[in-house]
């Protein structure tokens, strides 16, 4: 774990001194290394945090929950992880000077997780149906 | 040759007077082997409409009755009943039922407290998205939270449900039953009255079961789970939730106790009707039929003891069905309440306020269930406790 820390951490302020150094003589080039990195250290977030999602499903595998409650679960982590894209891509749009694309990034972002939270408010419905039926 | 006729005739009745002798002692040999017992009670006949009342009962709450219950004796039947009214005998219930409610109800409480230890994280990461993701991120950690304790609340209540039907369907096959042995004990009067008041008050209990119960309960939800979206709206549906709760019970406590109330009524004076009936009919056959009355009169007396003593058993033991089919939900409630009391206690501690708001709410409104299902239990106790206790004219 710690190792993964620290690789993260010195990609990140190397990919920032680079930058620095870049920007003056060539900021095409140095936008493209804070694209990269962004992706790259994403990336290694994603896998940094990938055995605290499968311990959680093993968690509800474990206890039993009921199938409602283990979906929700994965629903939930799923808007989780469709944040974090989200705001990777439009802080890189941002970083880039394109407010306004990164305003179209987040858009995408709202409505994934919306079109996910669906199911839920399937269940909902469902359930206020059956208790007045 | 001159017959002696004289001789003759002496043998023939000598004969005959022993041939009648023998037989006679021949019938005192046969009558006198018979047992010739009065009737103590213990040879009542069983009417079968008790049988009919103990096979509609479920499986679950016939194996808690003891054996005697099932008996066509009515010696094996009152020691039942003597049996199920004992106070070990009940709290010997209450424990059991305690224990099974606790092994049931735990995972409520620890799925309960996942749910707002996941719904707390989550709301408390979508601050580090910024306004718009943040507040998508929001949304759908309040859904969850809304469905899946939804989902934990709803689950008790059906077992709420599946003790009503019993009971009404317990109480529907007891009305036979108590007709028959209300007749058997010289109620006429008491019969048709109480029968029929009981008949009403079983449509009545129904209907507010039926219809009422339930939709009281999801209004109070929905005005509850306002509160996970917005809390300014949370506070105007706790004070209807408040306000609906407060006048539906009272409106039931109310119609309960004059249903109650016309049940005693009705019965104790049908029943004073029918003694002082049965008092002039019994001074008449004493009196004015010869040699036999004074028996007859007798053996009215004894008649109305094994009845007497029917009834009470009856009585006694249709109470104890009420009591054990009651005693599993109500603890099932009570447990459910504490357990969104410890939950919302836990979410307070996490400082998940919309949360705790829910689960503090919800643990009200399994407080109004259970106030629903003691209220129209009491009015059948009442109606058993009366049936028990009301004298047989003829004694």
């Amino acid at each position: 774990m710690s190792e993964t820390l620290f690789k993260i951490f010195g990609v990140a302020v190397i990919c920032v001194f680079l930058s620095m150094i870049l920007k003056k003589s060539s900021p095409d080039a140095s936008t493209l290394i804070k694209m990269v990195a962004g992706v790259i250290l994403a990336a290694a977030c994603v896998s940094f945090v990938s055995p605290v999602v499968s311990y959680v499903r093993e968690l509800c595998g474990m206890s039993g929950a009921e199938s409602s409650v283990s979906s929700g679960v994965g629903v939930l982590l799923q808007a989780l992880a469709v944040a974090t894209l989200s705001h990777v891509c439009s802080s890189i749009c941002r970083d880039c000077g394109e407010t306004s694309l990164a305003y179209y990034a987040e858009l995408g972002g709202k409505i994934e997780i919306l079109i996910l939270s669906l199911p839920l408010l399937r269940q909902i419905v469902d359930m206020a149906v059956s208790l007045c039926g | 040759m001159r017959i002696n006729y004289v001789t003759t005739d002496k043998r023939a009745s000598r004969g005959a007077r022993i041939f009648f002798a023998a037989l006679t002692v021949a019938l005192c040999i046969v009558f006198g082997g018979l047992r010739v017992c009065a009737s103590d009670g213990e040879s009542e006949t069983l009417p079968p409409e008790y049988q009919n009342f103990i096979g509609s009962l479920e499986p679950s709450v016939t194996d808690r009755l003891p054996d005697g219950v099932f008996s066509d004796e009515l010696g094996d039947i009152n020691e039942a009943a003597g049996e199920l009214a004992s106070p070990i005998h009940l709290l010997g219930e209450v424990l059991e039922a305690l224990g099974e409610g606790m092994r049931e109800v735990l995972p409520s409480l620890a799925l309960l407290i996942g749910i707002v230890i996941i719904s707390a994280l989550c709301r408390a990461m979508s601050s580090y998205f910024g306004a718009g993701l943040g507040k998508a991120i929001d949304t759908c950690a309040r859904l969850f939270t809304f469905a899946a304790i939804a989902g934990v609340a709803l689950g008790a209540v059906g077992r709420l449900g599946d003790y009503f039907n019993q009971l009404f369907s317990a109480v529907a096959s007891f009305l036979p039953l108590s007709a028959t042995l209300y007749a058997m004990g010289g109620n006429l009067t008491a019969a048709a009255s109480s029968t029929a008041t009981l008949s009403t008050i079983l449509t009545i209990c129904q209907f507010f079961c039926s219809y009422t119960v339930l939709p009281v309960f999801c209004i109070c939800l929905c005005f509850s789970l306002l509160s996970v979206f917005d809390g300014q709206a949370s506070m105007a549906g706790e004070a209807v939730c408040g306000t609906l709760r407060k006048w539906y019970m009272t409106a039931l406590s109310f119609i309960m106790m004059i249903l109650t109330s016309t049940l005693a009524t009705q019965s104790i004076l049908s029943a004073k009707a029918d003694r002082a009936a049965m008092r002039g009919m019994k001074f008449a056959v004493s009196n004015f039929v010869p040699i036999s009355g004074g028996t007859l009169s007798s053996t009215l007396g004894t008649l109305a003891a094994g009845v007497e003593l029917l009834r009470g058993a009856v009585g006694v033991i249709g109470i104890a069905v009420i009591i054990i089919m009651l005693i599993p939900p109500i603890i099932q409630l009570a447990l459910m309440r504490t357990v969104f009391g410890i939950a919302s206690f836990c979410a307070g501690m996490l400082g998940a306020v919309e949360e705790q708001k829910l689960l503090s709410e919800l643990g009200s409104l399994y407080g109004y269930l259970e106030g629903v299902a003691a209220l129209c239990s009491a009015i059948f106790l009442v109606a058993f406790g009366i049936f028990a206790s009301i004298s047989v004219p003829i004694a």
